[in-house]
């Protein structure tokens, strides 16, 4: 029996082989990035490298799921990278403890020797900017999620498919708004989505059911609305 | 006159409430004296940033908004 048994059915070899091969980089490690890391790290022995220049605080706690108590004051990515080799010893973890630009991924990275997809989990419009210019420059595939409070949108912006500024608006980096509030199960939601549509994307790399829209989604009221691009 | 129905998303509920709300025109509007019409009514709206989605599409500009349309007020969620 392997580990994989109760989802590898759900794939094509060719899906998989793309899942296996394909390594995930994920920019940022709060709340969505530790939810996303956690389910890759359940899926396959994926290839991850994890980008975050922060350390672990205590208001971290309530929903950043890689982190305990005793991680307060110690690089995020490093207690990340243990705590996925410890669900899953078949994963490569790789690790940058830098906020995310171009020059930075040039110098720092070790996926972008291959073709390479991102989760966005980052914080605000402006660190986006960093990893728009990743994708003018290097043709990667972006799973966005951005959440606040009960709420969050999720979208996929594949390569020359215009990116934040067709998803966003062209002034979307002025958009940042000071540190709100956020749920545990908010951000899960969101992770979910953007794993979801990774699974997708191995399926289909050409379109994924968020490549051409938008969904936002209200988890008090628990409600869903989805926007054509 | 006819009736153009607004709803808004999320924390937008704060500022215009979490009932849909009617504005009155003519045969249409532009998105953009939407916004301003809106802005007028509520002004906490002048805080955030959002866009105007009718039909499960964005709208903006002069681009036209016809009369029975629902129009959502969709803000963007930038944490994470």
């Amino acid at each position: 029996m392997s580990r994989y048994d109760r989802h590898r059915p759900l794939f094509s070899d060719q899906a998989w082989q793309r899942l296996l091969t394909t390594p995930a980089l994920i920019a940022g490690v709060g709340g969505l990035g530790t939810n996303v890391a956690m389910q890759l790290s359940r899926l396959a022995a994926m290839r991850i490298e994890l980008w975050d220049p922060g350390v672990v605080d205590a208001p971290d706690l309530n929903r950043q799921i890689l982190y305990g108590k005793d991680d307060i004051g110690a690089a995020k990515v490093e207690c990340a990278r243990r705590r996925l080799e410890e669900v899953n010893p078949e994963l490569t973890v790789g690790t940058v403890c830098e906020a995310i630009d171009f020059e930075r991924f040039r110098e720092y990275s070790s996926v972008s020797d291959t073709a390479f997809v991102v989760f966005d989990c980052l914080d605000s419009f402006a660190a986006r900017a960093g990893l728009s210019d990743i994708q003018n420059r290097l043709s990667c595939p972006i799973f966005h999620a951005g959440v606040e409070s009960w709420y969050g949108q999720v979208t996929t912006l594949l390569p020359d498919g215009g990116g934040y500024k067709r998803a966003f608006g062209a002034d979307y980096g002025a958009s940042s708004q000071p540190r709100k509030p956020i749920l545990p199960h908010v951000v899960s939601t969101a992770a979910g989505y953007q794993v979801g549509e990774f699974l997708r994307w191995c399926e289909s790399p050409g379109a994924t059911p968020l490549s051409d829209a938008l969904l936002y989604f209200d988890a008090r009221e628990m409600r869903v609305r989805r926007v054509e691009l | 006159m006819n009736t153009i129905r607004v709803c808004a998303f999320g924390p937008l509920t704060e500022i215009i409430g979490e009932v849909p709300i009617e504005l009155g025109v003519e045969l249409s509007v532009s998105a953009a004296d939407l916004q301003s019409e809106l802005l007028r009514r509520f002004p906490g709206l002048g805080e955030r940033q959002y866009r105007l989605a009718v039909d499960e599409r964005f709208v903006e500009g002069e681009e036209r908004v016809g009369g029975g349309s629902e129009v959502a007020l969709l803000p963007p969620f930038g944490g994470g």
